[in-house]
């Protein structure tokens, strides 16, 4: 199945030249898909079109953030309203107050940099090991690890359960982040296709100066890999973010839960009164932090992907 | 004989300036060599490749190898998670076979996933498209598009409620326009799966992202000489946008088979855990999860689990040996 | 952290190779000490009932100074989902006590989650204790003969109406007192007929009962037909009995001459199938005139709609003169495996569940006692018409597949709500589920008495 995902392919519209600065496309003309640029009323159209399309996908936000601000009771109204009368900043406070929301935070920012940190290292070593060194055997073993990304999630939970019961890792951090030291199909082929852009005479050039792998690895690479890294980072940090079987399943006890699962937690705690409102705000609380390290992020993201290419 | 890997390499390449930096022509040499002897320097190459893939070796035989094996084990006894497994041979898989609800969720998840993957594509590709507009707001557009496959499902879940809402919705307010009753989307199983495929689609910021990526990496010059004879712009996606995406279309083809056969969470969170209505929602993994977690039933959760995995594997063969014929590679560039 | 761990840490650091894995051990989240012998794990209520809960907790460690009662609200995500307390079981960390709904106790008994208290029973002298207690009750947390825990509350359901709906179509509201005994099924339909209303494009505006809604299960109608799901000499459940059939059959008859999706598109108006919040009722929005819902709903009533005129009265019968019928559920007190069982934890568990706890804890949560001798107490007075209903109650089945049985019984009633499926194949599939997985625990027969009427 793996050959077209091809581990021999390399992507990139040219050449990649050494050096961090130069690691970056030839798209400086930022035109469409199609190299056209649109004029008069084909523009306006397209715009139109586009800010249509965008405003859809931002109105369940949006309808997250005005519920957050409404009063239980006009949460309640038929029809609902667009915009809460008086805004109930309170909501928010309430919120934060009514579960250990900022314990559940803890957990989930220490979960995610843990998960990042360990996905980051883990598969920036294992895809050097499949671009930047050449060893025999490479290329077949590359086809296994793209077999294991479509391996389901499903046949592991059990049996994963069972032994991270049995090492007695429940209702600790460990099952969510240990993992994350083994490195993934999906980040290590991610950061592969970028590596393999790395030129290979700069590699040679510096073994025969003496330099170890570790520290070709570590000194050369790794920098000029920085977009990609952030890439695998951003999408590690928002898996983990928003994991939701995972905590569900090894996390019981408030002190070590996640917001994801604490959002539920909310939920469940509420049952006699449920303040919708509340569950509002606390959602878009939990949303924030994902979309300020996007926008953060953003070029140096996109950018990742983008030189990792397809193919 | 030519490996997979090498013939794919020549078709990976676009033709013109898609040739490959330095790896593509030197790679089949070496495997060809390893195949005869090895040097020394290649033993401690192999030394040294191994020992940076040696933490995905582990991965893989403590979070695959042992999963499945174990699975399968589990999958032949009755177990509660509490007590030692009682061996009962293959009587899961039989039960499996003749359990009316394995044959509902299948028919539900197949149903999701004949209509989420497609659409989910097509989406994708059109947010992509918009992402690379070359226009000065581009920036605005992705992180509009991007921003809600951040809102977590639960959120979603509750929001989505409110939009489908028998009198009040969208839906419903539509059809009132055109004096017709009510409906509620939620309580036909049909709709129901819709209104959770639609969700869905507010991730499509990730494969649009991947995408974004394929896309960027087509060389402009393509659509130049394409304006040059002529075409116009359908041409240019269909013969230019389109086949060079396609290796990125297999890519979030497969990704997207496998987390369709996967979908839990929405409907987990949508239907309180029940699977409503007529179990309607009730997703081959859902039934899965109830199972091992509210009938204690690990032998037969496991038996489910090890069934799914074959299908999940037969299914990506399937989608892989037609890509064979599908998927653009060309060959110019060997 | 303690030793295992470690050992743990340095395995996986090799495991790894990886200097990174040596940063986990900050990482490992709460470690767990062993906690002192007077210091109780209670697995408790949450929500807006923690309150009432503490006042039960203060009044034990009063009886019991040096005892400190640890109470931890748990996150259940959705009903009947053990996932937290295997999760906890099989982690080491399981509480000593657990506030449980009592119906799953015969399947968490039957996997081993549950820890057996005749022994506690025995060595503390405290045999007979059960002899107060509702019988049905007990018998819900009796598995194979042993006792698993003590009930601590229980409810029935009953045929609640909106006065102001019915008299405003003319209804006679003295026929309603449960002075005149149950109505027949029929007879309520017809006064539903006089305040349903539509709207010109045919949409309800409202209704009268609408059967399947609130705690309208096809199994409440079912006890009304006369169902009996497990045979003892047979060791097996039929879900295709003909009682249980015409209870659905009634249903599905009901729902095809109201019109499947304009009934369903009026009430989830006002109450969404899923996630409603509990002020979220067609009936609470006074929208429908009767609805079947437990006695616990009047503290709802009380909350959510104060101006609210309501009353309730039996269940309606099929025919006249037909015995009134109700069914009870609740919750316990039981001791997980991995419970220290010590006479702590036996003290804990007689206080929440016996008679102080019991005086402090259902009044205020509009519980009904499940002691007979807190039946006639003054601050219950409000509750005594439900109260008195109990001696014509029973419980669900205590069979070791509850969860999976109520699970499909409950989806045979949802596709009754779509008239998606006849009631008699529905059923059928129903039981292709449950049957086999009941089969796997024979021989097994119900606790003494089960099934029949009476305190």
């Amino acid at each position: 199945m793996t050959a077209v995902l091809d581990p021999r392919a390399t992507a990139g519209p040219e050449p990649a030249p050494s050096g961090r600065s130069r690691l970056r496309p030839s798209r400086s003309t930022g035109r469409a898909p199609d190299g056209s640029t649109y004029g008069g009323w084909s523009a306006v159209l397209v715009r139109v079109v586009m800010i249509a399309l965008c405003l859809l996908f931002l109105l369940p936000l949006y309808w997250m953030v005005a519920s957050s601000l409404k009063t239980n009771e006009e949460m309640a109204t038929y029809p609902p309203s667009w915009w809460p009368a008086v805004p109930q900043l309170g909501n928010y406070t309430d919120a934060v107050s009514t579960f250990p929301f900022w314990t559940m935070f803890a957990n989930s920012v220490i979960i995610t940099v843990a998960s990042v940190v360990f996905a980051v290292v883990s598969n920036f070593l294992v895809a050097y090991g499949f671009a930047c060194v050449e060893w025999p055997g490479r290329d077949k073993l590359f086809y296994v690890v793209l077999a294991t990304l479509f391996l389901p999630f499903p046949v592991t939970l059990i049996p994963m359960f069972d032994l991270f019961a049995n090492l007695g890792w429940v209702n600790t951090y460990l099952p969510l982040i240990v993992p994350h030291l083994f490195a993934s199909a999906f980040y290590t082929f991610l950061l592969r296709q970028f590596l393999l852009q790395v030129p290979k005479d700069m590699l040679d050039a510096a073994r025969v100066d003496g330099a170890g792998e570790w520290r070709i690895a570590w000194r050369l690479v790794f920098p000029s890999a920085l977009p990609a890294l952030t890439a695998v980072a951003i999408f590690s940090a928002v898996a983990a973010w928003n994991d939701f079987l995972g905590p569900l399943v090894y996390l019981q006890d408030t002190k070590v839960q996640t917001l994801s699962v604490g959002l539920q937690y909310f939920r469940s705690t509420q049952t006699e009164d449920l303040q919708y409102n509340q569950l509002m705000a606390a959602s878009v609380l939990v949303v924030i932090p994902l979309v300020v390290l996007f926008f953060v992020f953003q070029r140096y993201f996109l950018r990742g992907i983008s030189l990792g290419g397809f193919k | 004989m030519t490996s997979p890997a090498a013939t794919a390499t020549g078709r990976a390449a676009p033709p013109r300036e898609r040739t490959a930096p330095g790896t593509a022509s030197s790679a089949p040499r070496s495997r060809r060599r390893a195949r005869q002897r090895m040097s020394s320097a290649e033993r401690r190459r192999l030394r040294t490749g191994l020992l940076f893939v040696s933490p995905w070796i582990v991965g893989v035989l403590a979070f695959v190898i042992y999963p499945l094996v174990y699975s399968f084990v589990i999958s032949l006894t009755r177990y509660s998670g509490m007590q030692t497994p009682t061996f009962v041979g293959f009587q899961n898989y039989v039960a499996a076979f003749t359990d009316p609800l394995v044959r509902t969720s299948t028919g539900n998840t197949l149903f999701y996933a004949g209509l989420a993957v497609p659409v989910g594509l097509v989406v994708a590709v059109v947010l992509a498209l918009c992402m690379n507009r070359n226009v000065r707001e581009v920036a605005v557009y992705r992180a509009a598009l991007y921003v809600p496959s951040l809102v977590p499902a639960f959120a979603l879940a509750f929001i989505f409620a409110v939009f489908v809402n028998p009198q009040f919705g969208l839906v419903s307010r539509l059809l009132a326009l055109t004096g017709r009753q009510n409906v509620d989307l939620l309580q036909d199983p049909t709709t129901a799966k819709i209104v959770i495929v639609t969700m869905a689609q507010l991730g499509a910021g990730n494969a649009a992202l991947i995408f974004l990526a394929g896309l960027r990496n087509i060389p402009t010059t393509l659509y130049e000489a394409a304006r040059v004879d002529g075409a116009g712009r359908w041409k240019q996606l269909t013969s230019i946008t389109l086949p060079l995406l396609s290796p990125a279309i297999l890519f979030n083809l497969i990704t997207g088979i496998s987390g369709a056969l996967q979908v839990f969470t929405e409907a987990y969170v949508l239907t309180n855990g029940k699977g409503d209505p007529d179990n309607g929602t009730l997703f081959y993994m859902l039934y899965l999860y109830k199972n091992a977690f509210s009938y204690a039933s690990l032998g037969y959760a496991c038996a489910l689990a090890v069934l799914l995995f074959v299908a999940g594997m037969i299914l990506s063969l399937l989608v892989y040996v037609l890509s064979r014929r599908l998927v653009h590679y060309d060959v110019a560039a060997g | 952290m303690s030793g295992v761990t470690v050992s743990r840490r340095r395995f996986l650091g090799g495991a790894a190779a990886l200097g990174t894995a040596a940063g986990l051990g900050g990482l490992a989240g709460c470690s767990r000490g062993e906690r002192p012998a007077d210091e109780l794990l209670l697995w408790g209520v949450s929500g807006d009932q923690v309150p009432n809960q503490q006042k039960v907790l203060d009044g034990f460690t009063a009886a019991h100074p040096g005892v400190k009662v640890v109470a931890r609200s748990v996150p259940s995500a959705v009903d009947g989902d053990a996932t937290p307390v295997i999760t906890a079981v099989r982690g080491g960390d399981a509480p000593d006590v657990w506030y449980m709904d009592r119906f799953t106790g015969a399947q968490y008994a039957a996997i081993g989650l549950l820890e057996p208290i005749d022994d506690l029973i025995k060595e503390f002298g405290d045999e007979g204790i059960t002899d107060d207690y509702l019988r049905f009750g007990v018998n819900e947390l009796t598995y194979q003969g042993r006792l698993y825990g003590l009930p601590v509350g229980t409810d029935v359901r009953a045929l609640y109406y909106n006065k102001t709906l019915l008299r405003d179509a003319g209804v006679d509201l003295d026929e309603l007192d449960p002075k005149n005994g149950p109505l027949t099924v029929e007879r309520v339909f017809e006064l539903s007929g006089k305040v349903t209303k539509k709207d010109a494009r045919g949409n309800y505006t409202q209704m009268g009962l609408v059967p399947w809604l609130d705690q309208g299960w096809g199994y409440t109608w079912s006890i009304g037909t006369g169902a009996v799901y497990f045979d003892d000499r047979a060791c097996g459940l039929d879900l295709t009995a003909a009682p249980v059939v015409a209870a659905f059959q009634m249903l599905a008859d009901w729902g095809r001459d109201a019109g499947h999706s304009q009934v369903n598109a009026f009430t989830n108006s006002y109450q969404p199938p899923t996630n409603a919040a509990p002020s979220q009722s067609a009936f609470l929005a006074g929208k429908t005139a009767f609805t079947v819902q437990t006695s616990t709903t009047v503290f709802g009533l009380k909350k959510y709609a104060p101006d609210l005129e309501y009353g309730f009265t039996f269940l309606p019968v099929q025919k006249a003169g037909d015995q009134p019928y109700t069914w009870s559920g609740g919750f316990s007190v039981v001791a997980p495996k991995g419970s220290r069982m010590t006479r702590e934890v036996w003290e804990l568990m007689k206080f929440y569940g016996g008679k102080p706890g019991q005086q402090i804890f259902s009044p205020a949560t509009k519980s009904l006692p499940t002691l007979k001798s807190l039946f006639d107490e003054r601050s219950l007075a409000d509750m005594k018409p439900f109260i008195d209903q109990l001696e014509y109650s029973t419980s669900r089945p205590p069979i070791p597949v509850s969860s999976l049985w109520w699970d499909a019984l409950v989806q045979v009633h949802s596709a009754m709500k779509i008239g998606s499926q006849t009631p008699a194949s529905a059923l059928e599939r129903a039981q292709a589920r449950v049957g086999p997985q009941m089969e796997a625990y024979c021989p097994f027969t119900m606790p003494e008495g089960y099934g029949q009427k009476g305190l």
